[in-house]
């Protein structure tokens, strides 16, 4: 066999595991690393309108964050079913959360959401991290320690964005990601 | 000469798409294949910033660091070290640890977003006016956890330390002056629990939990020592009384 054939098989082979070592970029979009928090909603209303079926609205103070910088490093390619998760993480890093209406859905900013908006959950599916990051939920929970504990939990909770009501049956509101957070904290009291 | 030009390609494809080794959770983090280098684009270390060493690491792990315009700017205004070396070298598997440790001494913390691809890196400046929110992104460890975050100096963490008969607001109050920033760390009592919840970063819950302990021990000697001197109350009492009678 001559060298260049023994070259050329090599070559073929390093080609091949080099390919299948990146990820498939068929289905995968580019979020410009100058991208706006904007940026971020209207991409996954493009790529994801079945996860809003009933469409995405802004609160009129939380627009005011929507031509804030995401503050990428570089441009971020991402696979299209990434996109809702992706846009949770950011949104939140934000402090933006997503509140579930009877129509549409619409993003306040966090502390401006009020507790009777959060959607009711059981906080099983919360721990199991099955709700989206800056989805906005109310779960229920009893406080240990017969309630002595409320004031350490206020604390904590207002730390997270989290809104606390209730003193022996707790009733906590605020984004899954926060509160999937406080509430395995509180389950280790 | 076609072959060999096509030969490199290829090497070069294999070699440098080959994806870091994966992580899985919030303290698992990607290692690169090899010795990570800084500056990659700023000629001399001397001249890297923050804002270089996020950008050559984010790059070298295939992870997206994200942060808002001012810690941006903060980033970009401190110098990483004034030594005259030409670069600075880090063995793949210091790369998280040495990176977070220059991130913490400049005032900047780390919460990771997302752990699922893409990964997701939010770095935060203290001196920033969004540094309330440091807590906001602390994650819950457990107590066997803290050993393996205190490898994490730029993350900040939630943990509950278990003070059996321990007096814990009292506890808590003589070591507040151990947390200067109560926007990036604090220490609470669990109520009428003999718990305390802290939330700091990963090596001072270490240190906090290496005092928490002694406090745990000693009060345990002490309630051995009180008990030891209870069982002796009785018999010399009995023996009073007998005397007595």
């Amino acid at each position: 066999m001559r060298p260049y054939s023994v070259i050329a098989v090599v070559a073929c082979f390093t080609f091949v595991v080099g390919c299948e070592s990146r990820p498939p970029v068929s289905d995968s979009v580019v979020l410009p690393a100058e991208a706006t928090v904007g940026d971020m909603v209207s991409l996954w209303m493009e790529q994801a309108p079945d996860t809003l079926p009933k469409g995405l609205v802004w609160d009129s103070e939380a627009e005011h964050v929507a031509g804030r910088s995401l503050g990428l490093s570089e441009p971020m390619v991402l696979q299209v079913s990434s996109v809702p998760r992706v846009a949770h993480a950011l949104l939140l890093w934000a402090d933006l959360v997503v509140v579930t209406g009877p129509a549409e859905k619409t993003l306040y900013l966090v502390h401006l959401a009020h507790s009777d908006q959060g959607v009711r959950v059981d906080s099983d599916s919360l721990l199991d991290g099955e709700l989206a990051d800056a989805a906005y939920v109310t779960v229920t929970r009893t406080c240990p320690g017969e309630g002595t504990a409320y004031a350490g939990i206020i604390n904590l909770a207002t730390a997270m964005d989290v809104k606390c009501s209730g003193r022996e049956e707790l009733v906590l509101t605020g984004a899954a990601g926060r509160l999937k957070e406080l509430l395995r904290t509180i389950a280790a009291f | 000469m076609k072959i060999l030009t096509l030969t490199l390609v290829c090497v070069a494809t294999a070699a440098f798409a080959k994806p870091a080794k994966p992580a899985e959770d919030f303290l698992s983090f990607p290692v690169p294949n090899g010795p990570f280098l800084l500056p990659a684009m700023t000629g001399t270390f001397e001249d890297a910033t923050v804002a270089d060493l996020i950008e050559s690491y984010s790059e070298a792990t295939g992870q997206y660091c994200i942060m808002d315009e001012e810690t941006r700017s903060y980033a970009h205004s401190y110098k990483i070290s004034s030594a005259k070396s030409k670069e600075l070298s880090i063995p793949p598997d210091q790369l998280q640890v040495t990176f977070e440790h220059i991130l913490a001494s400049h005032g900047f913390v780390l919460d990771l977003l997302s752990t699922a691809e893409p990964r997701l890196i939010g770095i935060q400046s203290l001196n920033s006016s969004r540094r309330a929110r440091v807590k906001a992104g602390a994650k819950f460890i457990t107590e066997s956890q803290i050993e393996e975050a205190a490898k994490h100096p730029a993350m900040y963490f939630n943990t509950v330390i278990h003070l059996p008969g321990v007096n814990t607001r009292q506890v808590t109050n003589a070591l507040r002056a151990m947390f200067p920033d109560p926007m990036a760390a604090s220490i609470l009592p669990a109520g009428e629990l003999p718990s305390v919840v802290l939330t700091a970063s990963g090596p001072h819950l270490r240190e906090l939990q290496a005092l928490l302990r002694e406090i745990r021990a000693e009060k345990q000697r002490a309630d051995e020592a009180a008990a030891s001197a209870q069982d002796k109350l009785p018999s010399d009492a009995g023996g009073t009384d007998e005397e007595g009678d």
